[in-house]
């Protein structure tokens, strides 16, 4: 018996799985091929359709799974052996050596002395890589690794040569690491393997491998990533210069029976975004050469439309040749829809290669004794409706394991594999952090000064000594001193054992980054009894050495104000503690339909009390009217009938013509009165409440032919012997106001298919054919083989306008024939959109936003398309846009495990930035509640206020906004604390100094990256980070202006990246306000600056503040110090 | 929709459910009209995917397929496995049933009536390529049947190929036997104008004289009867085994039996038939024998393998007047001149034809040569 899961593959999938089961309390074996997590996902430049930066949302994710107690995270390792049954399986992990040990302080110094050069396998090959490595710069765990294969010192030769080991300078290089097997009891096995990219120089006739600019979309991914072989410049690898003329080739692999059938449901919307993102660069001729545009995902089709409004050419195509010539890269191709036969010269062709089974897959599934599927990807058993099961019994797969996804499936049937396997083990024991403090912090502060050298990274430019010497200098240091590795074991421990010996009460570590290390230190803190945030950083390593190589004098003198500004800080600091809120182990469900009983049965199972609720007096939603469900023929009756039993089974409360009447509360403490007057304390709500078929507007003349819709004839079940059945595709989706319904085209197909087998003539009329489905691509094949017709009309015309119904046929324009054609038909079928439903009092009243289509909003259309943007909300089914039953499940069985992994653990932690309100000072003028993005701020005009811990994520955005001196504070960011490292940073030369605010997610980290990157900016900056730009306030920027700074920069996340649900919304318009005020005072506007920066755009940052420095170049001493003397008086506020 | 010339969809316009089934299968990616050489060397000319689709819908085809070479680069590339070729000769068939054949087509067809081969050279000086061979080896009955072809039986130049392989096989000490003056036309030129019938009655002649001289196993000179016996005979009940002449040589030469000995000292770039290729994948044998010959270097075209460029002469086209500025063979030598090789080497008469003409045509260099007549001059007799 085991409370341990095995996830084999640390991708996206696998990571999410990781966290999920870990937070519902199982401990997690993360067994890893490769040295590093992150998969595939860690090498794209942005996501679709948000333009997300790919790494900047994975990487988070990365870090909490490697600072997850519950998370044995095993890299280089490989399931060798598997016995046992589910809920008690016997694992053999064999672990390759990594040759260097986790005392590795990621200082890079061994790669200079490393004389191997190799390819880089993360940026597929466009750029090198040593034999000693890391394979990408935020990689996690972040350990160097030696590729033993290619290492001089490769056993067994005998003349080693360990260049490597002298230049590292914590000695954490050992060649005497033997590969190690770990034997693990687990009670389930999830299958996380991803996907391989189809090798395209098998397809001759596209000529890949023998021209340098034909590329595949996975190397101009990297050459369009920032931190890439070409720094996000989009060149042509021939000879370094832009491209003008660009085509994207679709289905490179997929959807060919040469070599693989189905479709990989991602190149149409990667292609697209990546269109755009060369539009972006200024490359106006893009072309795409597609066969059918699957843009089926929410927001997808919108973004389609997108590219085609900016000029993005689509052809409805496949080249037959791409052949270089001496001017480019010829492609042939019939135009289908015009017909003409074109051969055009592109810059630059790249080819979308297909997602492929990985090779490895063979071999582990027969270890695991699964099977595979005839396209080579894991087979699932449908039982629960989702395809999460594998042949064994109690080993499931999600992600690209069993076929190609998106990164939102992938996520999603990560946590619904997560759902399954914990119904597996026997015990949860969900993580929680205990530190005794014995350190009382309240009187005089004591602080400790530890300035790293980080080997020769940081002393090899600033004289560290004397940083030391002018710590020694500052208010209440009782401590100061160099270290050479403050990261290492020996560091930390000294560290430690100074906070003892010396009583230190307040730590400043002048090292790196408080993103990456900042948790390396806070432990120590913890571990030695003080409060872990007394401890404050000075980051003056990748926003000062590395990045000011050239003038080590500035350097230093930079690196003695970040450490006085993190003094300054650390003396306010206060003990602050992670917030417990206890939990009400009990969920709501809201809605009975698929989605609705899957979840509740799945929570129910895991022995949460759950309340499911109905409002129609029977349960199963929209399945009750199918019969059968597509692509694979499950019957839907039986089916239906099987959840309700489960559901029953499992003991879940079910309430029947009942709807919720009220509800309110926060994560964890939800009350919800039904409309039968029942109360229920929920700690988590999942809201299912589908959707409504869509009423066709369409006219037809009563008689010849039958008109009825999808589910008017799925319930109706018999034609009359009906010989013309003519299938319409697209009814009320597709148009300007709503995308695709996803579930029509394989819905069609069945049963177009099914129809023609029965010998009748069988028509299908589409705009694309949207069969991206597992399975539903050769379920298209067959229906065409049996001779089902597809008829098809433009893409971009609603398809009501493009039909006529009557006179025994449907009419219609052909546009690959160019021609009007009449369809005979008995029957026409109308596949029409899935509607929202009009409003949900309940969602209403949780906060839970709205599409634009109407559907709900998820948190993250990427990595959070289950939870809503309210804590403890989750959302499944169609409820947050149209989905097939096998994705409706998955949804379902995701929103649950979710749901577990809050209702598991009898306390919600959560980091102690919750602003508190001093009732003596507030006014209750309500400022701060109307800003805050989350409603975690509630009472009513001058009478009461408080603000709501539970729904709190500390951006700061209402500390911001209120103008009564102290009245609002947010611990770990006070305004005291602010304004002194303002006062720090302006101490001396103000006027040449650049003041910079950074947000903690996007700003901050691009600074960081500009440092990884080494990208030289004159050392002009000083930057104060924030968790927030919208914590930036009017009186900071007037302080620092009073002060004499040059100029003032703030900066954060691009606004639909940041993390506080466009809390940074609130900084444009005060920057906006600022920028007034200052200018009213004759302030010169340039002074004052606002940018965007993302944690991928390390060169933006730089260019930032090479810019900023010019600027204040310009300005005289005099002019500035005039300026500051206006701003007397100004209201702080 | 105002139903202007609004045509009705047909279904079952198609009589023969294979073809139907083609047909049907096809998603209509436009890939075919993009790689068939009459398109991408010669402008627009035939739009295969245009006419899969009219057809799927019932409409008339609107597509010559008397210009297709069957050379099937379209079905190389088809991401669906349509067989194009097939769904050319059904409409071959139905022009042919219409009388709207092309009039060469239908003269070869009476001169295999007549004479046994499509040019209307007379039966009975079949053999005469066999003057001037000494063939011990030459058996009135035997189990090995060289089946020479027409065009290599009458045609000056490429009866030195025929004479080439018969050495060969003497070097290596094969028995063999040939029909000579009783050999007729495989029917690939009867098969090419869409006549089924006389189609038939000619297999059947084929299969009993093959028969009659015991043989079990066949060996072709061009790819075009190669493919009609190994892929159409055995719908008429033919059971001996095919080979075509490449893959044969290759055999003794891994066996040993034929040793190559001289030294080449020659770049030679090798053209793959279309009918040897695409159809029947015969891709490395011919490649092993040129690599067999000691300082031989093979130079690769880039259209190679499942790419090559027909020479123009398949699907009856070698019958035809092709333009001489039309002709596909033209881009072909010049692709094979770019690589540097001195010899354009292939394995198939209609390519030699067409691309000595081209050659001469274009004033090159290049020495067009078969794969039989290089190995030959290398060969070691016995």
């Amino acid at each position: 018996m085991s409370d341990a899961v095995l996830v084999i593959g640390g991708g996206i999938a696998g990571v999410q799985a990781a966290l999920d089961l870990a937070k519902a309390g199982a401990h997690v074996y993360l067994v890893e091929s490769s040295p590093v997590i992150g998969g595939k996902m860690a090498a794209l430049d942005k996501n679709f359709p948000t333009m997300d930066c790919s790494i900047c949302i994975e990487a988070p994710k990365l870090s909490e799974v490697m600072q997850n107690k519950n998370i044995t995270v095993i890299t280089l390792g490989e399931v060798v052996e598997v016995s046992g049954e589910a809920g008690n399986f016997r694992v053999k992990v064999l672990q390759k050596p990594r040759f260097v040990t986790d005392e590795c302080t990621r200082c890079g110094d061994c790669v200079p002395a490393c004389p191997i050069v190799l390819k880089n396998e993360f940026d597929v090959g466009m750029g090198a890589r040593k034999a000693i490595y890391l394979p990408f710069d935020q990689a996690e765990p972040g350990t160097y690794v030696v590729d033993i294969n290619n290492c001089l010192n490769e056993p067994p030769n005998f003349l080693p040569c360990n260049r490597c080991v002298e230049a590292c300078g914590p000695k954490c290089i050992d060649f005497n690491m033997k590969p190690q097997v770990h034997e693990l009891n687990v009670g389930a096995i999830i299958v996380a393997t991803g996907i391989e990219l189809f090798d395209a120089s098998l397809i001759p006739e596209y000529s890949y491998g023998r021209h340098p600019d034909i590329l595949t979309a996975m190397e101009l991914e990297r050459l369009l990533q920032s931190s890439g072989p070409s720094r996000g410049e989009v060149i042509k690898p021939s000879d370094h210069s832009h491209p003008h003329r660009i085509a994207f080739i679709l289905c490179v692999g997929s959807r060919d029976r040469r070599f693989y059938n189905f479709c990989s449901r991602v190149c149409c919307m990667y292609s697209i975004k990546q269109a755009l993102q060369l539009v972006d660069h200024g490359i106006k001729d893009v072309t795409i050469f597609y066969m059918d545009i699957r843009a089926y995902g929410k927001g997808f089709d919108e973004m389609y439309e997108r590219a085609r409004r900016s000029g993005v050419r689509f052809v409805r195509s496949r080249p037959g040749r791409i052949m270089p010539n001496g001017s480019g890269i010829e492609v042939v191709y019939d135009d289908t829809v015009s017909g003409e036969l074109r051969r055009e010269v592109f810059d630059m062709v790249v080819l979308a290669t297909a997602l492929i089974p990985p090779e490895p897959l063979k071999r582990l599934a027969s270890t695991l004794g699964i099977e595979l599927a005839e396209d080579g990807f894991i087979k699932v058993r449908e039982i629960g409706g989702d395809f999460i099961a594998t042949t064994r019994p109690g080993i499931y797969a999600c992600g690209g394991a069993s076929g190609p996804k998106d990164i939102p499936d992938s996520v999603t049937e990560a946590s619904a594999a997560a759902a399954y396997a914990l119904t597996h083990l026997t015990a949860l024991n969900p993580p929680i952090e205990e530190v005794e403090e014995k350190i009382d912090a309240s009187g005089e502060p004591r602080v400790g000064v530890f300035v790293c050298h980080c080997g020769s990274n940081i002393a090899g430019v600033v004289d560290v000594k004397e940083v030391v010497a002018k710590a020694r200098e500052m208010p209440y240091v009782v401590h100061a001193e160099d270290q050479r590795f403050s990261c290492s074991g020996a560091g930390t421990r000294h560290i430690e054992e100074m906070i003892r010996e010396k009583r230190l009460n307040r730590v400043v570590v002048a090292s790196c980054s408080p993103k990456t290390h900042g948790p390396v230190f806070m432990r120590a803190c913890a571990r030695a009894g003080l409060n872990p945030y007394l401890l404050e950083m000075a980051n003056i390593r990748n926003l000062n050495s590395w990045v000011h190589k050239e003038q080590p004098s500035e350097a230093t003198a930079k690196a003695i104000d970040l450490t006085a500004m993190a003094v300054q800080k650390a003396i306010r600091l206060t003990p602050v503690k992670k917030l417990h809120t206890p939990v009400v182990q009990r969920a709501l469900v809201i809605g009975g339909g698929v989605a609705g009983i899957t979840a509740a049965t799945a929570l129910a199972r895991l022995g949460f009390e759950t309340h499911l609720v109905e409002k129609e007096n029977e349960l199963g939603g929209m399945l009750r009217f199918l019969g059968e469900i597509a692509p694979t023929g499950v019957d839907a009756k039986k089916f239906l009938a099987e959840k309700i039993e489960e559901l029953k089974r499992a003991g879940a409360i079910i309430h029947l013509g009942t709807e919720v009447r009220e509800i309110s509360g926060f994560v964890g403490n939800y009350r919800a009165t039904l409309t039968d007057g029942t109360e229920i304390d929920v700690g988590a709500v999942i809201i299912a409440t589908g959707g409504k078929p869509h009423r066709p507007e369409i006219r037809y003349e009563n008689g010849k032919p039958r008109v009825m819709t999808l589910i008017e004839y799925e319930t109706a079940g018999e034609l009359d012997g009906a010989e013309n059945i003519t299938f319409i595709g697209c009814i009320g989706s597709r148009n300007q106001k709503r995308g695709c319904s996803r579930y029509c085209c394989q819905t069609m197909i069945y049963h177009a298919l099914k129809l023609r087998s029965e010998g009748r003539k069988v028509a299908v009329v589409v705009k694309d054919v949207r069969t991206y489905s597992r399975y539903a691509e050769e379920l298209y094949r067959q229906a065409a083989h049996q001779g089902v017709r597809f008829i098809r009309v433009d893409p971009e015309k609603p398809m009501e306008e493009q039909i006529s119904i009557g006179n025994g046929g449907v009419s219609v324009h052909d546009i690959l024939a160019g021609a009007s054609i009449n369809i005979p038909t008995d029957v026409a079928v109308l596949a029409t959109a899935i509607d929202p439903i009009e409003e949900l009092s309940a969602a209403q009243q949780l906060r839970v936003s709205k599409d634009s289509e109407g559907f709900f909003l998820e948190l993250h259309p990427k990595l959070g398309p289950v939870e809503a943007i309210t804590q403890g909300v989750f959302l499944a089914g169609v409820a947050q846009g149209p989905k097939d039953v096998r994705e409706s499940v998955s949804q379902a069985l995701a929103a649950a495990a979710k749901a577990a992994a809050i209702l598991s653990s009898p306390y919600l932690e959560k980091e102690p930035f919750i602003p508190v309100i001093d009732p003596n000072k507030c006014t209750k003028c309500m400022r701060c509640a109307s800003v805050c993005p989350f409603g975690a701020i509630r009472g009513e005009l001058r009478k009461w206020i408080e603000v709501v811990p539970g729904l709190c994520q500390g951006c700061g955005a209402c500390v911001a906004e209120c103008n009564v001196e102290g009245a609002i504070t947010i611990p770990g960011f006070t305004d005291e604390q602010i304004m002194a490292q303002i006062d720090a940073a302006l101490a001396e030369n103000p006027e040449k100094k650049v003041l910079v605010f950074a947000c903690n997610w996007c700003s901050y980290a691009g600074a960081d990256l500009a440092g990884i990157l080494k990208i030289q900016y004159p050392p002009s900056s000083r930057v104060i980070r924030t968790m927030c730009s919208a914590r930036v306030s009017q009186k900071m920027i007037m302080r620092a202006f009073e002060r004499g700074a040059g100029a003032v920069l703030v900066t954060g996340c691009w606004p639909q990246d940041c993390h506080y649900n466009y809390a940074n919304l609130n900084t444009r318009k005060r920057f906006e306000r600022w920028a007034r005020l200052l200018e009213a005072k004759g302030v010169n506007p340039q002074r004052l600056q606002l940018h965007w920066i993302s944690a991928a755009e390390g060169k933006r940052f730089a260019e930032k503040m090479r810019e900023a420095h010019e600027l204040v170049e310009k300005l005289s001493v005099e002019e500035i110090r005039a300026e500051a003397s206006k701003l007397k008086g100004v209201r702080a506020a | 929709m105002t139903g202007v010339q609004q045509a009705r969809l047909v279904w079952d316009a198609v009589d023969d459910p294979a073809v139907a089934e083609a047909i049907s299968l096809c998603f209509q990616c436009g890939a075919c009209t993009a790689s068939c050489p009459l398109n991408i060397f010669n402008g627009s000319r035939l739009n295969p995917r245009q006419a899969l689709r009219r057809m799927q819908l019932g409409l008339p085809a609107d597509a010559d397929p008397y210009l297709c070479m069957m050379c099937a680069a379209c079905e190389a590339v088809c991401p669906r496995g349509v067989r194009i070729t097939d769904v050319m000769h059904w409409l071959r068939r139905r022009l042919y049933q219409q009388n709207q054949a092309p009039q060469r087509l239908v003269q070869a067809l009476w001169s295999v009536y007549e004479e046994g081969n499509p040019w209307g050279y007379p039966a009975k000086d079949r053999g005469k390529w066999l003057l001037g061979i000494d063939a011990p080896t030459l058996r009135q009955k035997a189990d090995i049947l060289l089946y020479v072809g027409c065009i290599s039986s009458y045609d000056v130049r490429l009866q030195r190929v025929a004479r080439a392989l018969a050495s060969l096989l003497s070097k290596a000490g094969v028995e063999f036997a040939v029909l000579g003056e009783r050999e007729r036309c495989c029917g690939d030129a009867v098969f090419n104008a869409g006549e089924m019938d006389f189609l038939e009655e000619l297999i059947q002649e084929n299969i009993n004289a093959f028969k009659e001289k015991g043989a079990s196993t066949v060996i072709t000179i061009s790819p075009h009867c190669y493919r009609m016996m190994r892929f159409t005979y055995p719908k008429y009940g033919a059971d001996f085994t095919v080979m075509h002449y490449t893959e044969y040589l290759a055999q003794l030469v891994d066996n040993n039996r034929l040793r190559i000995n001289g030294d080449a000292n020659m770049s030679i770039t090798y053209h793959d038939p279309c009918y040897l290729g695409r159809y029947a994948r015969v891709y490395e044998e011919p490649r092993r024998l040129l690599e067999s010959m000691r300082g031989a270097r093979l130079e690769e075209m880039q259209l190679a393998r499942d790419l090559a460029l027909c020479c123009g002469g398949g699907g009856g086209r070698i019958m035809m007047e092709t333009k001489p500025e039309e002709r596909p063979s033209n881009m072909r030598v010049k692709q094979a001149a770019e690589t540097g090789a001195e010899i354009l080497a292939t394995s198939c008469p209609y390519c030699i034809i067409n691309f000595e003409d081209s050659v001469k045509l274009q004033r090159m260099q290049l020495k067009v040569m078969d794969v039989a007549e290089i190995l030959n001059s290398m060969a070691e007799g016995r």
